[in-house]
């Protein structure tokens, strides 16, 4: 079992696993976001500030921290989750310090150019055009708007009225944003690889965090929408794969009782690499897709989600593609899983997780994880638990409850025939 | 003797089986108790022609219909290994197919034996190849859907016209349709025998044990009878310059430029890759900073990878509004010749060498990048090649990296190619 040491300060927590790793570090952090609140162009505004953050800080313009992070051969990057702004560092550990320093500048000293704002506002125009004939993120829009209501992390904008937000978003509601996110709870900070946590506080006591002050936002739930279980077809032409998705909403969050069960039932239908029932028959048996599957989205501490099937079809096989998945599905509610096949998925899980601690990103990752929803930095210890303690009757409770065949909203995006 | 040993690298020990050629290589990694297995034929879309393009890859779907001792009828197929939370795929490309597998260290064992049972033993059944060609046609549709996978095919396919590189890894779609088992059959007798094969076993194992376990498991297939064709196809020299427009309902352009380069083992080709790290890798360099920074582009993709033959050097492009394709191009080839002119500075040069130290260092860092470092340099005949990379790199000078700009970058051994967008809106 990889231990994990902890230790808390005014304005960061610091996890701490060492490994047999020699002579590298991956950090993954964490700061929560002020996500309730209203800023303007909200769709867009959390992902952009994700990806301004490295553009130019007080001490160095971004042309400088790319140079400086490159010349140690050191990643940094920026994303967006939910409720978290979140980052990964790679690098060699005798770099660790200095990648440090330049971490604490963009947390706290981003400037937000505004050349480099306009840059980034063509490429991400480019990029919502180019995903406006892609089949995959058309359907995925697609089921976010029909699950959501706007005040959920995960609703996605129009293609249209996302290119809208990103023209209309300015310098001045970044920094607005930006100071915001600086008075959120203390930064979150999990280690791993060639390092002690003994040199992580001494380094980051040197960087000048400070105490912050901490706000927090606790908030109920935030509910998927009742579903209509409609059809929905995008015709794009020049797209022979047609994308295949049948969603079904979940109207609860990580900390209910049906989360395990109702994951445990989806990956035994469609989750692993070739050994889920979708793979084994409709595309191993039948041969009628590449990529077919299911898993759950979206859940998390705080907002529901959904589950959803997903296959690609040519257009030969795409009638019948959609009527053997369709047949798994109602299978799978009909009769439920067997003992052996639980027994198995769990037994797959455990194994996952052990194959994961070759790597320290996985493993910090894995960390955050469950940091983020509450788990506390035991949750290596405590995952295996929650595989462990799932029941026959539950799962099988859960397909009842939530895989309904008639409940499906899908959708199917591609070079659809006529009739279709 | 059952081994012959061979020249290892560092902590890598290398042996051959005497009996059937076998090549081994032993990659200690122990971060957990977790190893990694992996078998590499020297097979690929290269030992291909006409009629039975994407057989390699084909064939390699079919290798996970079953064997003689772990197929679906005993209950045991070779997916049973993801109940232990094993990872396992296969891929194919120009040189070389791999399969592989990551599992818990206790199951090398059976990770072994069906990789042994599935060389000599695998069914090739004819109703497995029918619902298998369809998944490869899905699969090869979903390529066509993407813009960038479009260009990729048709750069290949106009500046290889006589060389196997000519086609995709995955085939053309009337052979991937039409190709009959008999062939994958040949295909397979062919090519799927010990001396035609490297196995490589990687992370947390006792040396002693595992050469125990290779030995029960291969040391019984024999030899090839006979010897390995030889792919003897050249490329015929290129007499001036190639262009192609690809014209589909996409609302972004893309620009591809690509040259003709030297094959793996030729000492020109570190210098073109650390070329294409100062070129392409990094908001530092070239293109990022003299395109992207400057609205021109808006994602670049710069890509020299080292084959057995002759390759490519490509620049792929996204171009912004604000240019047409010919003035993407124009500003590709200004970055080139400025090399040419100019030369490189020591400060890219170092920042290159520094970023290799730390890439060498995260090759260790699980067990992928490490299976995927070892079977590239298996399929070029080097297996050390990316072991040692950072090493080969830092022999290599300024003067070497401006030299080989002006050897490669030539007007006569370019090939262009345009994706032509035609403007339109989903329909829903």
């Amino acid at each position: 079992m990889i231990k994990v040491q902890s230790s808390e300060h005014a304005a960061y927590q610091l996890h701490m696993a060492k490994t047999a790793h020699k002579d590298i570090v991956t950090l993954v952090g964490s700061r929560r976001i002020p996500w309730q609140d209203k800023f303007p162009c909200d769709d867009v505004i959390f992902d952009i500030y994700a990806m301004m953050l490295d553009r130019g800080t007080k001490q160095a313009s971004k042309i400088e921290i790319a140079d400086k992070l490159e010349s140690m051969g050191a990643s940094m990057n920026f994303s967006m989750q939910s409720r978290f702004l979140i980052w990964q560092v790679s690098c060699l550990s005798e770099d660790f310090p200095a990648v440090m320093q330049l971490m604490r500048d963009i947390l706290l000293d981003a400037v937000f150019p505004d050349e480099e704002l306009q840059l980034l506002k063509g490429q991400l125009a480019a990029q919502v055009k180019e995903a406006m004939t892609d089949t995959e993120v058309q359907a995925d829009i697609a089921i976010a708007q029909q699950m959501y209501d706007k005040d959920h992390p995960h609703y996605q904008p129009s293609s249209v009225d996302e290119l809208k937000q990103i023209k209309a978003l300015s310098v001045a509601d970044l920094k607005m944003f930006h100071e915001r996110v600086n008075a959120m709870a203390p930064l979150t900070c999990v280690i791993v690889g060639d390092m002690t946590l003994t040199n992580c506080e001494s380094i980051f006591a040197d960087l000048g965090f400070g105490a912050q002050a901490v706000q927090s936002q606790d908030a109920e739930t935030v509910k998927v929408k009742k579903v209509n279980t409609e059809r929905k077809a995008i015709k794009l032409n020049d797209k022979p794969s047609i994308t295949c998705v049948w969603a079904y909403a979940l109207p609860f969050d990580l900390a209910s009782d049906w989360f395990m069960p109702t994951k445990m039932a989806v990956d035994i239908l469609g989750g692993g690499g070739f050994s889920g029932r979708l793979m084994k028959t409709v595309r191993d048996e039948s041969g009628l897709t590449y990529r077919i599957g299911s898993n759950v989205r979206d859940i998390e501490m705080g907002f529901e989600g959904y589950w959803q099937m997903y296959a690609s079809f040519g257009l030969n096989e795409l009638n019948e593609g959609i009527k053997q998945t369709e047949y798994q599905q109602s299978h799978w509610f009909r009769e439920g899983v067997s003992d052996d096949e639980l027994s198995l998925r769990k037994q797959s899980l455990l194994g996952q997780q052990a194959l994961s601690w070759t790597k320290t990103s996985a493993i910090a990752r894995s960390l955050m994880y469950g940091l983020m929803n509450g788990y506390g930095p035991n949750y290596l210890e405590v995952y295996p638990e929650l595989v462990k303690s799932v029941q026959l009757d539950d799962v099988n409770k859960a397909i009842k409850a939530w895989g309904i065949p008639d409940n499906a909203f899908s959708v199917f995006a591609g070079s659809l025939p006529d009739n279709f | 003797m059952r081994y012959k040993q061979l020249t290892g690298y560092q902590d890598v020990m290398s042996y051959q089986l005497q009996e059937n050629g076998l090549k081994l290589l032993l990659v200690p990694n122990p971060l957990a108790p977790v190893v990694g297995c992996q078998i590499t034929y020297h097979v690929g879309s290269r030992n291909e022609a006409i009629g039975y393009t994407g057989a390699t890859h084909l064939l390699e779907h079919l290798m996970f219909k079953g064997s003689k001792q772990y197929n679906k009828s005993l209950g045991n197929s070779i997916d049973t290994l993801e109940n232990f939370g094993g990872v396992l795929n296969a891929t194919t490309w120009n040189d070389r197919t791999n399969y592989y597998a990551v599992v818990p260290k206790n199951k090398l064992d059976l990770s072994l034996a069906m990789e042994a049972d599935r060389m000599r033993n695998a069914f090739i059944d004819e109703s497995d190849r029918q619902a298998e060609m369809t998944v490869v046609r899905n699969e090869f549709d979903r390529g066509e859907n993407d813009a960038i996978s479009a260009l990729h095919k048709n750069i290949w396919a106009t500046a290889y016209q006589a060389h196997p590189y000519h086609h995709d890894t995955i085939g053309w779609l009337s052979d991937i349709e039409n190709v009959s088992i008999e062939r994958l059959k040949a295909f397979y007798d062919t090519f799927y025998w010990p001396n035609n094969a490297t196995l490589s076993i990687f992370g947390d194992f006792d040396q002693e044990n595992v050469l125990d376990l290779v030995w029960q498991h291969f040391g019984g297939i024999p030899a090839s009878p006979n010897t390995m064709p030889k792919m003897y196809t050249k490329e015929p020299h290129q007499e001036g310059m190639r262009r192609f427009e690809v014209k589909r309902q996409e609302n972004v352009a893309w620009v591809g430029v690509a040259h003709k380069v030297p094959e793996a083992s030729h000492p020109d080709h570190l210098p073109l890759q650390l070329l294409d790290r100062l070129l392409g890798h990094g908001r530092c360099s070239r293109l990022y900073r003299g395109l992207i920074d400057k609205g021109f582009a808006n994602r670049i993709y710069v890509d020299v990878h080292p084959f057995k033959d002759p390759g490519l050097f490509i620049t792929y492009v996204m171009c912004s509004d604000q240019v047409d394709h010919h003035q993407i191009e124009k500003l590709i080839l200004d970055q080139y010749d400025d090399v040419i002119k100019n030369g490189v500075t020591a400060d890219e040069i170092a920042r290159s060498k520094h970023q290799l130290k730390a890439e060498k260092a995260f090759l260790n860092d699980g067990m992928h990048g490490l299976m995927s470092a070892v079977n590239e340099g298996i399929s070029i005949g080097d297996w050390a090649y990316y072991l040692d990379y950072a090493n080969r790199l830092e022999a290599v000078s300024a003067e070497d990296i401006q030299r080989v700009a002006g050897k490669y970058f030539l007007q006569d051994q370019m090939t262009v190619g345009h994706y032509m967008p035609r403007k339109m809106e989903a329909v829903v």
